[in-house]
């Protein structure tokens, strides 16, 4: 209807002019200094060059970049295989038990994940509880170093971003039809082949999600290396907050982000993919 | 028609959705305190008429005129219609008294009159005890009057009412048809009325519109549209109808010889206007247009069919065996398998005075009818059904 | 048996997922400064903290910039929802597209591109800018729980008001508010959560006249394990603990 609402001028110029300002605005600025060169005292001088993202190629980042993706990597992959047997118990519960072990997964989901990675230096410390308890056991006789190295930063990643990869598992294991497996079962397959052919193609959008919200911040969540891993540890989000905070070379950083937007971007066009399938498959 | 003046005009309109034609030159006029029904299977565009005079939808083409006024732009906030929702669409957060209130609000009616008002309508739908309720405390039923007397109680030009009825049991649905009868009679507003029911458009209304795929095909009072329908589509819609195929023999005036089912007839044409008259539907000129050879349909409804017992050796196409008979209390269904092959219905009053007279399944019968109780249309090839 | 198992299972990562958050609660009350046995039971850094009044104001400003945060990020939020339901208008793509690029990306990314974008203007890094940021982040998440809600309800109640008389302001009021307002509520309380937890994007755009709590926690932890911070983080646990219970006793009884 060509009806001049004042209210819906308003809700539109509002929220798109926001939305414009805030946030295309910003990931173009970004885009673009990626191609311009550093200055002092100015951050950016406005002359073109392609050699920001010529850099990102030179073993001093991009190795950087290996590492962390590895690292991103091992995370996503142990959380996944922790956490995927975790939702599957937990969804096949009585509803009430349900509710609560949901409740108790999401509390550390809420809890500010700063204090979750300190709260683990009390536990990797050298005098700290694991060292004391493996001592106790006497499996090792003297204390381990682990905190301040990559192997703390590898746990803390996992520990904080544990409850990132259940809860998107569970809402799609929830979803699977119970009667899908059983007539699997019926038609003759086993456990296992139920489980490869049935369970884990039709939970595939669950997994992707969980492995994304997980793999992401795996790369970007500096403090967590901050925390545990000391000066030595340096991955992508360090070096992003580096280039920013510390070498004052934002167009290099601004490259590196945009690097790792096209990651993101990858990512989220696997799952798509991923979901359309699974979409074309399901019943209507 | 109490006052002859048009109510509401629509002017040549026609509806696309994208490029799916849904509406196709309607044009009418319909009058004030009519009740007038649009009726036809689902698809064939009857709510999107509705939405176009609620103002929801606008016209690809045309113009629509509501009181004299052109609404085609106006927007449904600012149109002097109320609609009935099929599904009620009471407002879920409200009291009953609250939504029957709301139009009166947005007028911003001061508030003595809404009371008035409100309480007004709600008695006239037999629910002003129940104005402090939710919509979901009530029933299906109860729910549909609230909705009613939201609509009415703003006193508006013209009611839309979107199969109200559809959702209810059918006793509730007989008993909801009189109330509406009779709050038209009260009110005495325009009512417009969309339903896919024919027994329902019937005992409603003033004159019935029946739709097919975007068109009207007849705009006539349910007698005419019953007794003379002008295609074949709505004598099918309406009712039961046996149908015969034949050709012109030769044509005199208001009367013709025919071959149908293979045996020569005279059939007679041409309604001189008493109700009782053959009535060759179709376009007059198409009628007109009927002589030596042309194909025909000759239309029969149940009720209008004669039979006789045949004589053993005959044979002929207007001759059948009866295959089933279903009893229905005050009438008799009788299935009659023709020597074409054909199948027909014909009903006969169940006469307990004469259990002679009474066929039964193997006899064979002789098909008739009284004269001038047919109804003859030329046979467009391309109408199927 | 593999009632058992399962059991076990479940209980073990519930262990390894609460056993830092109990070792910490339980040396906030642990009467030594550095080492890590056991010296006796104290509650003198939880007075330390209260007392520690850098904290407390960083506390309060959190808990601030959230509230104004979360309202402005629900106002907008729910009116991007109304106009991605209602509406056709140009930039409807702009406005799908941008909030699904705030949720997917890194906070890193963010954060800096939004630092860029400050800069840029020229405005002082401080609570204004952080207001700024934290809406913006906080938007779609609003959007989406009440596009939820918007989706459930009945299309026909917006044409009945319609054609009893409703302009869109008045429609907006009285129909798809009040029908919505839980979508609404949980979009706020979304937004709030948010807003208190967000590390990252405020390192960024964060200024000196305004701290913050995670900031301010995040420059203590960097230094080592304290005291006063196992109180202050056994605290925020707390707190995290009772908003939850809370949250999750409120929709039971609704439902």
């Amino acid at each position: 209807m060509k009806d001049r609402s004042l209210f819906k001028a308003l809700a539109v110029t509002l929220t798109v002019g926001w939305l414009a300002v805030f946030v295309i605005v910003p990931n173009l600025l970004t885009l673009a200094t990626g191609f311009l060169t550093r200055g002092e005292p100015e951050f950016v001088l406005p002359v073109f060059t392609l050699e920001n993202y010529a850099r990102l190629f030179d073993p001093a980042f991009f190795d950087i970049f290996l590492d962390s993706v590895w690292l991103a990597l091992c995370t996503t992959v142990l959380c996944l295989l922790v956490g995927y047997p975790f939702a599957y118990i937990l969804a096949r519960l009585t509803p009430a038990r349900r509710r609560l072990g949901l409740l108790f997964v999401v509390i550390p989901f809420w809890t500010n994940s700063l204090i979750r990675t300190y709260a683990l230096i009390a536990i990797l410390n050298v005098n700290g509880l694991l060292n004391a308890v493996l001592l106790w056991l006497g499996i090792i006789t003297e204390p381990v170093e682990l905190l301040y190295t990559n192997t703390a930063v590898f746990v803390g990643f996992t520990y904080t971003l544990l409850p990132f990869m259940i809860l998107p598992l569970y809402a799609s294991i929830e979803k699977l039809d119970h009667r899908l497996i059983e007539a699997a079962r019926d038609l003759g397959a086993g456990s296992f082949q139920t489980f490869f052919r049935v369970s884990l193609p039709l939970t595939l959008p669950g997994i992707i999600a969980g492995s994304m919200l997980v793999f992401l911040p795996a790369l970007s969540m500096f403090y967590v290396p901050d925390i545990l891993g000391g000066a030595k540890s340096l991955l992508v989000g360090n070096f992003i907050r580096n280039q920013f905070l510390v070498a004052r070379d934002w167009p290099f950083g601004a490259a590196a982000s945009v690097l790792l937007t096209v990651v993101m971007g990858l990512l989220l066009y696997v799952y798509w993919l991923c979901h359309k399938r699974v979409r074309k498959a399901e019943p209507a | 028609m109490e006052n002859a003046l048009p109510c509401i005009e629509l002017e040549h309109v026609s509806k696309r959705f994208g490029d799916q034609p849904v509406l196709r030159d309607i044009h009418l006029t319909i009058n004030h305190g009519e009740f007038l029904t649009f009726l036809g299977p689902s698809g064939c565009g009857k709510t999107t008429i509705l939405r176009l005079l609620a103002g929801f939808e606008r016209p690809s083409t045309g113009r629509v005129r509501i009181g004299g006024t052109d609404v085609t732009d106006l927007p449904p906030h600012r149109r002097a219609v109320n609609t009935v929702f099929q599904n009620y669409a009471l407002f879920p957060h409200m009291t009953v008294f609250d939504n029957v209130a709301f139009g009166l609000r947005m007028r911003r009616a001061p508030a003595k009159v809404i009371e008035e008002e409100v309480f007004s309508a709600l008695r006239m739908v037999k629910m002003e005890t129940h104005h402090t309720r939710r919509p979901s405390q009530l029933s299906g039923g109860q729910q549909q009057r609230v909705a009613i007397a939201r609509a009415v109680v703003n006193k508006p030009l013209v009611l839309l009412l979107d199969e109200p009825l559809s959702a209810l049991d059918y006793k509730l649905r007989k008993a909801m048809q009189i109330e509406l009868k009779e709050l038209r009679r009260t009110l005495g507003i325009t009512f417009v009325f969309v339903t896919h029911d024919q027994e329902e458009a019937f005992s409603m209304s003033d004159r019935v519109a029946v739709m097919n795929e975007g068109v009207i095909e007849q705009i006539d009072s349910p007698s005419a549209i019953y007794e003379k329908p002008v295609n074949l589509f709505v004598a099918r819609f309406v009712g039961e109808i046996n149908t015969f195929e034949g050709r012109v023999l030769s044509r005199n005036g208001t009367s013709m010889q025919a071959l149908v089912e293979g045996e020569e007839v005279r059939l007679s044409l041409g309604g001189n206007g008493n109700g009782n008259g053959a009535h060759c539907g179709g376009t007059p000129a198409s009628c007109g247009s009927l002589s030596q050879g042309s194909p025909i349909k000759v239309l029969l409804r149940p009720e209008d069919v004669r039979l006789e017992r045949a004589a053993p050796n005959d044979a002929g196409g207007l001759t059948g065996c009866i295959v089933d008979t279903v009893y229905k209390g005050m009438t008799i269904d009788l299935i009659i398998e023709m020597t074409g092959g054909k199948k027909i219905l014909a009903t006969e009053f169940f006469n307990e005075d004469a259990p002679e007279a009474l066929f039964s399944v193997g006899e064979r019968v002789r098909v008739g009818w009284v004269e001038d109780w047919e109804v003859v249309l030329p046979d467009e090839g391309s109408q199927s059904l | 048996m593999k009632r058992m198992v399962k059991a076990a299972y479940l209980g073990t990562v519930y262990l390894f997922l609460y056993l830092p958050l109990a070792v910490l609660t339980v040396y906030s009350f642990n009467d030594a400064r550095h080492v890590v046995a056991w010296k006796g039971f104290t509650t003198r850094w939880y007075a330390k903290l209260a007392e520690n009044a850098v904290l407390l104001d960083a506390a309060v400003n959190s808990l601030l910039l959230a509230a104004a945060s979360a309202t402005a990020a629900t106002v907008i939020g729910t009116l991007a929802a109304i106009a991605l339901k209602r509406y056709r208008f140009t930039g409807r793509t702009i406005l799908s597209t941008s909030m699904y690029v705030v949720m997917m990306s890194p906070d890193i990314v963010m954060g800096i591109s939004l630092l860029m974008l400050f800069v840029l203007m020229g405005l002082p890094l401080g609570f204004t800018t952080l207001f700024l940021s934290h809406v913006t982040f906080c938007l779609p998440f609003v959007t989406v729980t009440v596009l939820a809600r918007l989706t459930g309800l009945d299309g026909n109640l917006v044409e009945a008001a319609m054609d009893l008389g409703a302009r869109e302001f008045e429609v907006f009021s009285r129909i798809i508010l009040p029908l919505a307002m839980p979508g609404v509520l949980a979009g706020w309380l979304l937004s709030f959560t948010l807003s208190l937890d967000d590390v990252i994007i405020s390192f960024f755009v964060t200024g000196p006249t305004f701290e913050i709590l995670p900031l301010k926690i995040y420059s203590m932890v960097r230094l080592g394990v304290k005291p006063e911070v196992n109180a202050l983080c056994a605290v925020m646990f707390g707190i995290t603990l009772a908003v939850v219970f809370l949250t999750h006793l409120c929709f039971k009884e609704r439902k």
